[in-house]
């Protein structure tokens, strides 16, 4: 536990000098200029970062940061490990003036610690791929590139546009990119959503254990254990994806309803009720410490018996969580059956019992739609644009007046 | 007119930024809070996370923006507000964009990016070709380099903690 406090203090304060490195970037522009002084403009900087909280919702980067690692090698010391080498390397850029990038440091120091770690419990063979995600390594490494292409090419558009002689052209082009730019970002929400509702439902989860058997299968053909396992899951996820293709539409009509609605659609028409009960599940036992015993379970003999039977007996909790939530029992009777088929810890039943009593499966639903929601970016962009041409016309007004007047003169 | 318009861009500059750094050091606390059996799941991160790691940032630019008050002046390099304004609107859109994809990328190297951009509208040579490619090799070996630090530090921690 202390060490949990350790790291959290440690890691606020790598955000912390985040935003010292990283200062000079936001305001450097803004006071060179002399636009604000440089106590208006750190304020302002602050201020707008603070802002983005409400702004970005899904918080997809950071998801993509703690998926760097998969979760069987994550643990406190490697995370540990890797923010003091982050913080390190990144105070000593700073002191040598190199511009260098938190973010790679972050990533490259955990991916870094937890591949040490690896090593040690598994063996120097051990598969490197099996660590870390390569996709999202990949994926960094590839816009290490692409982010400054990106910016390069936004920038020179921008200026090749303001220096456009004809202004009717200039505000046609921006009037263009902006509806493309709209269009893209609707895009990505609706893609989002899917995405968001596919975890929801578990077809994300299914497809990588279907894949897993069937690899193992190739090793040990006609196991019939395996292939009832198989058959299994492949019911569950289809199940799941006949839920799914009924909310779809709902979803890709978004912009004319709201989030709220679609769940309420979801939930009366019933295509929630076998996901509720497996979340409810979910919820249940790991308010019993489910969670301690599975970070344990790798390293411990004990508590990896103990987390085998935890995790099937567990599976039995859906039935009476299946009839408490269709009403037909109470929530104290429901405990009991709960408790009959693998023991809740007297210490945990009023976390569960505030668990279940909490459990509102159209709420979770609906935030998970409104996490993708991104019509603040795109608003964001469309004024922006508009102040953009609306200035561009102003200037082309001044300017035509003052041309006027000087041939009066002349 | 373009001295205005950078207030505006600035801003969303910060959103970028705030939204995109904040994040990954979002990442980094859920994924001990998951290691330590607290939470199952990122979706279930508590509202205190995000609230503060937000703050942190934006006390940390302002207590970084102090330090320059005193060193600026003369360093910085000319920019006009009209490329101001070009580099902090592409720099912001560039974030935005990869933050929606959820891809972390680095604020430093977008916002290097855009004004090499600017620079080079103006003429291929005003931009320092030589230090652009310095900075890039820095870019590619931070990475490696921090990942070997923190297997280091791994071994070294170990020692201690087990």
């Amino acid at each position: 536990m202390s060490l949990l406090i350790v790291i959290i203090a440690l890691a606020l304060i790598f955000d912390y000098i985040n935003g010292f490195h990283d200062a000079a970037n936001s305001i450097a522009t803004v006071v060179s200029t002399k636009v604000l002084t440089p106590f208006q403009a750190v304020l302002w900087a602050a201020l707008f970062n603070v802002v983005a909280f409400f702004i970005f919702k899904d918080h997809a980067v950071a998801n993509s940061i703690s998926k760097t690692v998969f979760k069987e090698f994550i643990t406190l010391p490697v995370i540990f490990s890797g923010l003091l080498a982050a913080i390190f390397w990144n105070l000593l850029t700073w002191w040598y003036g190199i511009p260098s990038s938190s973010s790679h440091t972050l990533i490259g120091g955990f991916a870094g610690a937890a591949i040490a770690h690896a090593l040690v419990e598994k063996g120097i063979s051990y598969p490197w791929s099996k660590i870390v995600d390569s996709h999202t390594i990949l994926m960094t490494v590839f816009f290490i590139f692409l982010a400054p292409i990106i910016g390069i090419i936004i920038s020179v558009f921008i200026t090749v546009v303001t220096i456009m002689r004809n202004i009717w052209l200039r505000i046609a082009i921006i009037i263009v990119v902006t509806l493309g730019t709209a269009v893209l970002f609707d895009n990505f929400e609706t893609n989002k959503m899917n995405e968001n509702v596919q975890k929801f439902y578990g077809i994300d989860k299914y497809q990588k254990e279907v894949a897993s058997i069937n690899e193992e299968l190739e090793t040990k053909q006609g196991n019939t254990d395996l292939l009832a396992k198989l058959a299994l899951n492949q019911e569950k996820l289809d199940k799941a994806t006949v839920y799914y293709n009924h909310v779809k539409p709902l979803i890709n009509d978004f912009d004319n309803s709201s989030a709220n609605a679609i769940a309420k659609i979801a939930n009366d028409s019933g295509w929630l009720s076998s996901a509720a009960t497996s979340k409810i599940k979910d919820d249940v036992r790991n308010a019993n410490d489910y969670l301690v015993l599975e970070s344990k379970a790798p390293s411990d003999k004990a508590a990896k018996a103990e987390y085998d039977i935890a995790k099937i007996k567990t599976e039995g909790y859906k039935e009476p969580l299946k009839l408490y939530l269709a009403g037909t029992i109470s929530i104290d009777s429901a405990i009991t059956a709960v408790n009959a088929i693998y023991p809740i810890k007297p210490q945990n039943v009023e976390i569960v019992k505030k668990k279940i009593e909490k459990f509102n499966i159209e709420k979770s639903f609906a935030s998970e739609i409104d996490k993708a929601d991104n019509s603040i970016i795109v608003y964001g962009i469309l004024i922006s644009s508009l102040i953009f041409i609306l200035i561009y016309l102003y200037v082309e007004k001044n300017k035509n007046s003052y041309c006027i007047n000087r041939r009066k003169h002349v | 007119m373009f001295k205005k318009l950078q207030l505006f861009s600035s801003a969303a500059f910060s959103i970028g930024h705030g939204g995109n750094d904040a994040q990954k050091v979002m990442g980094i606390i859920g994924a001990a809070l998951i290691a330590s059996g607290i939470i199952q799941d990122f979706g279930q991160l508590p509202s205190w996370v995000p609230i503060a790691c937000y703050l942190s940032i934006g006390l940390g630019t302002m207590s970084g923006g102090w330090k320059i008050v005193k060193t600026m002046g003369s360093k910085i390099t000319k920019v006009t507000p009209l490329e101001g304004v070009a580099a902090e609107t592409a720099g912001a859109f560039t974030l935005f964009f990869t933050g929606q994809m959820g891809i972390p990328v680095s604020t430093t190297h977008t916002i290097t990016g855009s004004i090499i951009g600017v620079g080079a509208t103006k003429r291929l040579s005003a931009v320092r070709w030589g230090v652009t490619t310095n900075l890039l090799w820095a870019w590619v070996l931070t990475i490696p380099v921090s990942a070997t630090l923190a297997a280091i530090t791994y071994f070294i921690v170990t020692l201690f903690v087990k």
